[in-house]
């Protein structure tokens, strides 16, 4: 069992061993790459001319590497292919060096190349530059040249220029010496007959004259002289229109003056009230305003100032004429008006006398009737103010009592229908008013009682006073007796009768006593003298109070 | 006799190749960190930083290892530390080289551009010239 414990001790040391060579082979394999790899590297960069020492030098550590492998000898192998992997670098990075250096002097040159160029170039323009100024020198000179001969022309036409300009000099003065001529005549058109303007237009000339023959200093004192003249000339211009405007404006106000005084003269119909000094009037405003067509101002004023006196009499003439008309077609006026009112107040009355307007309103109609008298008189004495005045109080007297009748009237319609209702009642229209009379044993002899029969008979009498049309009517209660008896107390019996029924009335009714009178008439108005019951009797008047 | 000799020599031998990787040891050490300095100068620290920390930490085991005793140990990792900062110095410079490279190529486009202006101005100059000769 030991010899077997032994052996698999054995067996793994020796697979151990075994192991540790073949890792170390791996690792080697692996620098000797790494090496390999460095030094293609800088091959590729071509180190071995480039940097050809360390080139070369690094390939005979590989190799170097590659004998020790070969022998055995793992660790030499090892370091020096290590060494062999940095040596290759040192190459590789030797060539690049080599590459930069020849590329910088590469470079250098082409940049000394382009310095050399630039300076070519610079060369080139310097040289194109002086041909450039020298041709414009060359041109310069050929202008100087041109300039140089124009120079005596151009003093020739200065010469000329400045002659010219001495004559522009001189005529501008004589010109506008012209120009306030010119303005001085259409100002004031007689100025051309004054001397003034001979004297001016006389220096005028001789400016002129001195200036076509070049006499330059003559003709500009001339010119001057005459400026100072036409100034003179222009000022007088001025003045005389000044003064001409004045008596036209004098004149044309005069003349408006009197246009107005006729035109008023017209609207007042002068012509109708004093024809022949209106004519007279229009013929001097006509001559008037021939003189002043005529510029005749002074003239035009004389006659505008005679006119204007006869304006100021035609006015005062035809408006005392037209007052006078005026006045007198407004008293027809009026006198037409006072007619036209009292005849229209007397037919009115008329119309109304045959109604029941004289009944109804006795008072107004009466006051109507009162007016229309008053007014009669007033026109007798001619105050038709007062006419206008009376009748028209008349008309409203009167209006007053048409309306007032056909209140009543209404009233009245009312009452009588209603009071035909009562049973056992005798009904009289009095027109402003009614009268119930009932009759046929109201009482029993000698009583103040009334009979039960009756009741419904002042029943209906009592609703009818009750209505609300007719509760402004007063009620007079009379009793009436026949003549048999004593008369006295006929009378006393017949008022307590009466007194009865106002009681009823009153009592029974529920009508206000106020409304309610009562009297005893006893045999004192009998109705008919043959019928002793007829008499027997109560009369109700029903009227407004 | 012979066992003897080979007894004694081997020793010897041993003994003086010890003292010589020792002297070799050192120098390599010192030329590595000569190296490093060189590569610093060229600007390793920016541009080949990874190269010229493993030279320093290659330096500093060797260091180690001979102060260990290990005197073929400090060699071979002062030579690598050495190798090491040759590739940092290398690169350094190689880049330097591109950034020159770089700088002239700008240059001589700017040239080309000036040369390109300076060519249009001869030939309006020329244009001008000809037109002033009509």
């Amino acid at each position: 069992m030991r010899v077997y414990v032994w052996l698999f001790l054995l067996a793994c040391i020796l697979y151990c061993g075994c192991w540790t060579v073949k890792f170390d082979g791996i690792i080697l394999d692996t620098q000797l790459q790494n090496a390999q790899d460095s030094i293609s590297k800088a091959a590729e960069l071509d180190a071995e001319q480039l940097a050809s020492d360390e080139y070369s030098r690094a390939i005979k550590l590989l190799k170097f590497s590659q004998q020790a492998q070969e022998s055995g000898d793992f660790a030499q192998s090892m370091e020096f292919a290590y060494q062999a992997e940095l040596v290759g670098y040192i190459a590789l990075y030797q060539a690049k060096q080599q590459q930069f250096r020849q590329q910088l002097i590469a470079t250098k040159e082409l940049i000394y190349e382009e310095q050399l160029t630039q300076k070519d170039l610079e060369l080139d323009m310097e040289k194109t530059r002086n041909e450039i100024k020298s041709i414009e020198i060359d041109q310069a000179l050929k202008t100087i040249e041109e300039e140089q001969q124009n120079a005596g022309s151009l003093t020739t036409e200065l010469t000329e220029t400045k002659k010219t300009l001495r004559q522009t000099e001189i005529s501008i003065p004589i010109t506008a010496t012209e120009i306030y001529v010119r303005i001085a005549t259409q100002l004031f058109r007689d100025i051309i007959n004054t001397p003034e303007y001979e004297k001016v237009q006389s220096s005028i000339k001789l400016a002129t004259s001195h200036l076509e023959r070049e006499e330059f200093s003559e003709a500009k004192k001339v010119a001057t002289d005459a400026q100072t003249e036409a100034n003179s000339l222009f000022e007088l211009a001025i003045l005389k229109q000044s003064e001409e405007n004045t008596a036209k404006i004098d004149a044309l106000i005069s003349i408006i003056r009197v246009q107005v005084k006729a035109k008023r003269a017209e609207v007042l119909n002068a012509a109708t009230h004093t024809p022949q000094q209106f004519e007279q009037l229009q013929n001097q405003l006509g001559n008037a305003d021939k003189a002043f067509e005529e510029n005749d101002y002074e003239k035009a004023v004389q006659i505008a100032q005679a006119a204007e006196l006869i304006a100021d009499e035609v006015i005062t003439n035809t408006e005392i004429s037209e007052f006078r008309q005026r006045a007198q077609q407004e008293q027809a006026a009026k006198v037409r008006r006072a007619q036209q009112a009292i005849s229209n107040l007397q037919t009115a009355i008329a119309e109304q006398t045959e109604t029941k307007v004289p009944q109804f309103a006795p008072q107004l109609f009466e006051l109507a009737t009162t007016a229309l008298t008053s007014a009669q008189d007033a026109f007798v004495t001619k105050e038709y103010a007062k006419v206008i005045e009376t009748t028209q109080s008349g008309q409203d007297f009167l209006k007053r009592a048409i309306e007032k009748t056909e209140n009543q009237g209404s009233a009245q319609q009312t009452l009588v229908e209603a009071v035909r209702k009562i049973p056992e009642a005798t009904i009289t229209d009095l027109e402003e008013g009614v009268l119930v009379r009932i009759s046929g044993g109201l009482f029993a002899t000698t009583s103040t009682q009334l009979r039960k029969s009756f009741f419904p008979t002042f029943m209906k009498l009592a609703s009818v006073l009750q209505q609300d049309e007719l509760k402004e009517y007063v009620v007079k209660i009379e009793g009436h007796s026949d003549s048999l008896g004593d008369a006295k107390t006929n009378e006393a019996l017949t008022e307590k009768r009466a007194n009865s029924i106002k009681q009823f009335l009153v009592n029974k009714g529920n009508i206000s006593a106020d409304r309610l009178t009562a009297i005893g008439l006893g045999e004192s108005a009998p109705i008919d003298t043959n019928s002793v019951t007829k008499n027997r009797r109560i009369d109700i008047y029903i009227s407004k109070p | 006799m012979k066992r003897l000799i080979l007894f004694l020599l081997i020793p010897m031998l041993f003994g003086c190749g010890n003292k010589q990787i020792k002297i070799l040891a050192e120098e390599t050490m010192g030329n590595a960190r000569t190296s490093i300095t060189i590569a610093e100068k060229h600007g390793a620290r920016d541009v080949a930083v990874n190269e010229i920390n493993a030279a320093e930490e290659m330096l500093s085991n060797a260091e180690s290892a001979h102060l260990a005793g290990e005197v073929e140990r400090a060699y071979r990792l002062g030579l690598r530390a050495y190798l090491h900062a040759r590739i940092a110095t290398e690169k350094s410079i190689a880049l330097q080289h591109e950034e020159n490279v770089t700088e002239a190529q700008a240059l001589l486009d700017y040239g080309q551009k000036i040369t390109e202006e300076a060519v249009e101005k001869l030939e309006t100059l020329k244009a001008e010239l000809s037109n002033m000769k009509k």
